[in-house]
């Protein structure tokens, strides 16, 4: 077990951009009361021929494919064995347990009879036969499974060298279990529309929706391991650790070519392909909207210049995240179709709660970071030259 | 390196089992209806649009006026909702002067749940709230078993469950075909009231012989339409329409036990154009492909914990 060095960052914990951060996840805790007391039709735009909105879109499908960061790295770690990359993978946790964490909460938010929410754990309510069934479960047990994946750093943090130790060797299943369940569950993520029909457009509705959920996923989960990285450079004064971001794009970018002609080749093999210039819509704009964002970065991660450098990175980045919550927009709200006289836009206060959940996100982060070993040292670098540094080089110690 | 990989592919091709691949080894068909089904036709054509049927159902169902005035004299909702299970909706075209015709024509259609013979609500449903009765084939609702998901709102190609959005402790609202008011032996509110047999009761099979008897009838001639049910003497004479050649809901998603018979085409009317195969059986096909007896979730699992193990275990030879 190759374990990179870590230590909390320190430093005050209440900063100015810490405080404007805590004040808006007080205002959405306050207007989450007030969904709570006067319901879903006071505090949102949602209705029936739109009866999910932004909370479940941006909240729980686009949340929890942004928590896939830890879910990438450990299929990389301790699949693929690239022990180099471990300096990435304690933040990357607290990210990811973060945005699960918030998309369950989300998810017990935006449902109706949120004080029945145990009934989906009740035996004789179970249904096998429902996509949402699996998701739900899933995604809690994978909740659970990323919070102890953070044990160590607690244990770090209180002394507990023994436990530790021993923790560690139920790693060959905890890790496992990390891999099995988003895999499930983003997959049932998209699998969630088959069951619309014909109210989703076909540029959506496929029987691969699920396929495509997944492996976008798993291209957010790259991204956001970049994104938060670069942005913990910037906003928390770290090492950019270039040298392993660009390995990691270099794997990103088969996946991502692979995504893009499977998507048009399955569009093409339904006949769906048509629906593109059949009209000029929101939709079809949207959809277009949705490609270009993932081709933009397939050329970057190409171009022999921009993909080393650090602004082309980050840019494909950015796009591939934004192409990620279009596709789950579009799937879900763009691509559907209410029966008539319905609209539907996101209330101020759905809104202003989603901003809140990320603010609460970005908060723990950094609360997390500054007072439990997370984050590599500060002296802790490989020269950003030596890209091909050998597995163990960036090792500072070993577990056992 | 290379052995490193080929481990990678190994677990890569168990795991691409479980990734939600869609191949079909066994596809679960339509389910079928029970041989006792309860039926509904209605005979758009014979509609009077009087709402006699919308009255008999609040009554029946202690469902409150709804109006989008402050204070409402009437009761005039715009869909169904949390308060209104059953709505008559007018389709107009033109100068709106023929009955039962497309073009400068109008129509009405009663709305409410079509009770899906495989009902994509069920399928949906993480907490099995949606039931369907194996005896007469109604689908009912349970609230103390939903959470509120509106997964079945969202999924429904009739969008016929309606969440109570103006009430913060809500449910799921929709038509149970009366099913309190069948095991008294009386018929289905809106059948009871509907004065012109519109609404007719009886079995689903019973339904569709009556509904394939009435397109066989001639245009112009007359027929003498039963009220509430078949065997009701009580007929009235009427000039058979232009019917459109179709029994909207003996095929559409896998078929309904409400079947609709109307003088315009039933996408007019809000009935969507559907396929024969329901979605429900769609979905559920591809969801038991993946995990069918968890047999492709727990072999990725098996893979996943000796490549991991084996890693592990390198690294601390190391």
């Amino acid at each position: 077990m190759k374990l990179a060095k870590t230590e909390p960052m320190g430093g005050r914990i209440l900063t100015r951009p810490f405080l404007f951060l805590s004040l808006l996840v007080l205002i959405a805790f306050g207007l989450l009361l007030f969904r709570f007391i006067y319901g879903l039709g006071a505090a949102t735009n949602l209705n029936n021929g739109y009866p999910w909105g932004l909370w479940v879109v941006l909240d729980i499908h686009i949340t929890a494919a942004i928590g896939c960061g830890g879910f990438v790295l450990a299929v990389v770690i301790y699949v693929m064995n690239k022990g180099e990359f471990h300096t990435l993978i304690r933040p990357a946790l607290v990210a990811s347990a973060f945005a699960y964490t918030l998309a369950n909460l989300a998810a017990w938010v935006d449902i109706g009879r949120w004080w029945n929410f145990y009934q989906i754990a009740l035996p004789w309510n179970i249904n096998l036969n429902s996509v949402m069934f699996e998701v739900a479960i899933c995604m809690a047990l994978y909740t659970l499974i990323l919070w102890i994946e953070l044990v160590p750093p607690a244990l770090e943090h209180f002394g507990k060298q023994k436990w530790r130790k021993a923790f560690f060797k139920s790693l060959y299943v905890i890790i496992p279990l990390g891999i099995v369940l988003p895999t499930m569950h983003q997959s049932g993520l998209g699998a969630l529309i088959i069951a619309a029909g014909t109210k989703i457009s076909p540029l959506w509705q496929t029987p691969w929706i699920g396929f495509l959920f997944l492996t976008s996923a798993i291209i957010i989960g790259f991204s956001i391991v970049l994104f938060e990285g670069m942005l913990t450079v910037m906003g928390l004064g770290r090492r950019l650790e270039l040298h392993l971001y660009r390995r990691l794009m270099k794997v990103l970018r088969w996946i991502l070519l692979f995504y893009l002609v499977f998507r048009f080749a399955e569009l093409w093999y339904r006949g769906a392909l048509g629906a593109i210039f059949a009209e000029t819509s929101a939709r079809t704009t949207m959809f277009l909207v949705e490609n270009a964002l993932f081709l933009i970065p397939l050329l970057v991660l190409f171009h022999p210049g921009w993909r080393r450098r650090a602004r082309g990175l980050f840019l494909a980045a950015i796009c591939l995240l934004l192409a990620g919550m279009v596709l789950r927009f579009n799937a879900l709200i763009i691509g559907y179709t209410p029966s008539a006289g319905y609209v539907y836009f996101p209330s101020v206060i759905e809104l202003l709660v989603s901003i809140g959940l990320v603010a609460l996100e970005i908060v723990g982060f950094i609360y997390i970071v500054k007072r439990f070993p997370v984050l590599p040292p500060r002296t802790h670098t490989v020269a950003p030259g030596a890209s091909k540094a050998p597995a163990g080089m960036t090792a500072g110690q070993g577990a056992a | 390196m290379n052995i490193k990989r080929r481990d990678f592919l190994k677990v890569a091709v168990a795991g691409s089992a479980a990734a939600a691949l869609p191949a079909p080894a066994e596809a679960r068909p339509n389910l079928e209806p029970p041989p006792n089904a309860v039926g509904m036709l209605y005979d758009a054509t014979l509609c009077i649009g009087c709402k006699a049927c919308m009255v008999g159902c609040k009554e029946a169902n202690g469902m409150p006026v709804e109006s989008a005035d402050e204070s409402p004299i009437w009761d005039t909702p715009m869909d169904t909702s949390g308060k209104t299970l059953n709505i008559i909706k007018v389709y107009r075209d033109g100068t709106a002067e023929v009955k039962d015709r497309e073009t400068d024509g109008f129509s009405f259609v009663k709305r409410h749940c079509l009770h899906c013979v495989d009902p994509s609500c069920i399928s949906v449903c993480p907490t099995t709230a949606m039931r369907k009765d194996p005896e007469t084939g109604i689908v009912t609702h349970h609230p103390e078993a939903c959470i509120g998901c509106r997964y079945c709102v969202y999924g429904c190609p009739y969008n016929v469950p309606k969440w109570d959005f103006e009430d913060a402790f809500g449910q799921i609202h929709k038509c149970e075909f009366c099913e309190h008011r069948l095991a008294e032996g009386k018929l289905p509110a809106c059948v009871d009231r509907c004065p012109t047999g519109a609404s007719l009761f009886g079995t689903r099979q019973e339904m569709l012989e009556e509904a394939h008897r009435r397109l066989a009838l001639e245009p112009g001639s007359t027929y003498a339409y039963p009220r509430n049910t078949l065997a009701d003497p009580d007929r009235h004479e009427a000039v058979v329409p232009h019917y459109i050649d179709q029994v909207y809901g003996e095929f559409q998603g896998g078929g309904t036990q409400v079947l609709v018979l109307a003088g315009v085409p039933f996408g007019k009317l809000d009935l969507p154009e559907l396929p024969e195969r329901s979605f429900a059986s769609v979905s559920e096909t591809i969801q038991h492909t993946v995990y069918k007896g968890m047999i492709a979730p727990l072999a990725l699992l098996g893979g996943l914990m000796f490549v991991t193990r084996r890693n592990l275990n390198k690294d601390k030879e190391k």
